[in-house]
């Protein structure tokens, strides 16, 4: 358990630019189908899009 | 939104995300990402439980800031192209070396670069140009990342309202339907007197009273010029240019000052640039060729938008998209409109692009690239870029939330009838805070022209003066904007320090909107 740490950010130090990549695209894309389902007025769906947002956002909060 | 929603707790919890970004950002020195994260979590808590936003409010919401971000976006990349474009054929040392050799005096290399040539910039282009190319500059001639982007923010922030061929000017105008000529006399004087504070702060971040007495001469000439010629082209009718114009005549002015032997004889600690050439290029360019892009730049923006024709042609070609009417359960309503529309070809970005391209050829041709360039161009591009632009996106995406669910309608409406009878000082802090939401004063303007304009009447307040602290207050406010802290931050290699560039940049705009409030209390009382 003590390595699980410094294990977890060696990884992040080695692809920050590709999660960082990843997590930026999900970010601007999300709020496309945010819209879309919005038009169809699925509302299930657009719930369910906002929570995922949300996810990110609070995974943004683990940036280092 | 309906009289009784209006309570202290509503106007707290509306105001919570903003205090939420400022307290991690200032207090606990954030970054810019995870600031704009918590913000945008806070707004989405606080919009859907207390201000009855729905699903697709929330969902319009974030595509109206999707649009407004890819905008932004779109310029702060191609900055940064064009920055390592330059950078990577050692034109930045070689510039730093020159300036340092014409104006030897510190606190004028800082003033020249911080204060005349980012207004010149800010001028012919917009959001985030100015301190997106200048802060890479400050740094190449030794000055501390940190003082750098302050300055280069603060700087330029006078000059924002008539920049962008008067963008946020003509919002005004739009917004509240009153003539430029009558909005005009008020705007341009109480940014002229923020185009000295802006010159005073600039010295004083770098070095205090010490700054201050190397500065004051440098600030009284340069800064009457510019002031001077601003003030002049808008009241007759010229505001479109106001801005420009003021910048290259203040680039002049600047060029004869530094001739002065205030400047000549006491030359102060001259250190040699940071930035040295680069070990790649055996060559050394020549500083006409060094300084070549940046001309494109200037004929380029200046031809697409000056030129009428030209400019047409090329916002031919526009990503928009309109958005239906949106009603909170609390009777907040934000009309069925069009996003932030997106000109593919003919906004800053694309201007950036075109200078790109241009300067990339020229350095090529000349032999000044060693191979594997233009690969280490997107690399560093993309590790300046990215981590900012997740910032960028999350604090535009609360600011729509706040928006569209009427909690920054509230905060303003708030302020100005619980402080009706000092409402001329408050003016230009709601003007502020529009800007510091936005990063734009255009948005500040959308979002509380007409608020100003009628609560002015309502009060038999003179309504060009009021509109003027807002207008000038949004201008200012771009100075601690976030999303604008961010930008600079992402050219200056300091990704995630934003807090400390917020924490310097806060205390002098605060200072400087307290002044212009002043002002405007004291000629309407």
């Amino acid at each position: 358990m003590s390595h699980a740490k410094p294990r977890t950010q060696s990884f992040y130090t080695k692809n920050k630019l590709a999660i960082e990549t990843v997590a930026l695209i999900a970010i601007l894309v999300t709020p496309v189908f945010l819209y879309l389902a919005a038009e169809a007025r699925v509302e299930i769906v657009v719930s369910i899009l906002l929570g995922c947002m949300s996810v990110l956002m609070l995974a943004m909060l683990r940036l280092t | 939104m309906p009289p009784e929603t209006m309570t202290l707790f509503n106007f707290t919890l509306a105001l919570s995300p903003i205090i939420v970004v400022l307290v991690l950002m200032v207090g606990l020195n954030w970054g810019g990402a995870q600031a704009g994260a918590a913000g945008w979590l806070m707004a989405l808590i606080v919009a859907v439980l207390f201000f009855g936003a729905g699903p697709s409010l929330l969902a319009y919401s974030q595509m109206r800031a999707l649009l407004f971000t890819l905008y932004v976006l779109y310029i702060i990349w191609m900055a940064l192209v064009l920055f390592n474009v330059i950078q990577e054929a050692g034109a930045i040392a070689v510039i730093g070396q020159v300036i340092t050799r014409l104006a030897k005096d510190r606190v004028l290399q800082l003033l020249v670069l911080s204060w005349v040539f980012s207004s010149f910039l800010q001028g012919i282009a917009g959001f985030g140009v100015p301190i997106a190319i200048v802060a890479p500059l400050l740094i190449g001639l030794g000055f501390s990342p940190v003082t750098s982007v302050t300055a280069v923010a603060i700087g330029h922030s006078w000059s924002v309202n008539f920049g962008s061929i008067a963008a946020s000017f003509n919002t005004l105008i739009a917004a509240t339907g009153i003539p430029g000529s009558v909005l005009a006399p008020w705007a341009a004087q109480l940014l002229g007197v923020s185009c000295f504070a802006c010159g005073i702060a600039v010295v004083w971040t770098y070095g205090g009273l010490a700054a201050l007495r190397r500065g004051w001469l440098a600030i009284l000439i340069i800064g009457s010029a510019m002031a001077g010629v601003q003030y002049v082209l808008a009241v007759t009718g010229l505001w479109n240019i106001a801005a420009f114009v003021a910048g290259l005549a203040g680039l002049v002015v600047a060029a004869l000052v530094a001739r002065l032997p205030f400047y000549r004889a006491g030359a102060t600690e001259t250190r040699s640039p940071a930035v040295a050439p680069i070990a790649s290029n055996p060559r050394k360019l020549s500083f006409p060729l060094a300084v070549t892009p940046y001309v494109i730049l200037v004929a380029i923006v200046s031809v697409a938008e000056l030129v009428e024709p030209v400019r047409k042609i090329l916002n031919a070609i526009q990503i928009q998209m309109a958005f239906p009417a949106t009603t909170t359960a609390l009777g907040w309503v934000t009309k069925a409109g069009k996003g932030q529309s997106i000109s593919v070809f003919g906004q800053a970005g694309a201007y950036l692009i075109y200078t790109s391209v241009a300067a990339y050829i020229l350095f090529s041709v000349t032999g000044y690239y060693k191979p594997g360039a233009l690969k280490r161009i997107f690399v560093n591009t993309a590790r300046s870029a990215v981590r900012s632009s997740i910032g960028i996106a999350a604090m535009v995406g609360f600011a729509m939330i706040m928006d569209q669910a009427g909690m920054t309608n509230l905060i303003a409406v708030g302020l100005s009838r619980a402080l009706a009878p000092v409402f001329p000082f408050i003016s230009p802090f709601i003007g502020l805070l529009g800007a510091f939401m936005t990063g734009s004063n255009t948005n500040s303007n959308v979002l509380f022209a007409g608020l100003q304009q009628q609560t002015a009447e309502l009060l038999g307040l003179s309504v060009p003066l009021i509109l003027g602290a807002q207008t000038t207050g949004g201008s200012l406010g771009g100075m601690l904007a976030p999303a604008r802290i961010i930008v600079g931050c992402s050219t200056a290699g300091l990704a995630g320090q934003e807090g400390q560039v917020l924490r310097r940049t806060m205390a002098y705009g605060i200072i400087m909107t307290i002044l212009i409030g002043a002002i405007a209390w004291i000629v309407a009382r």
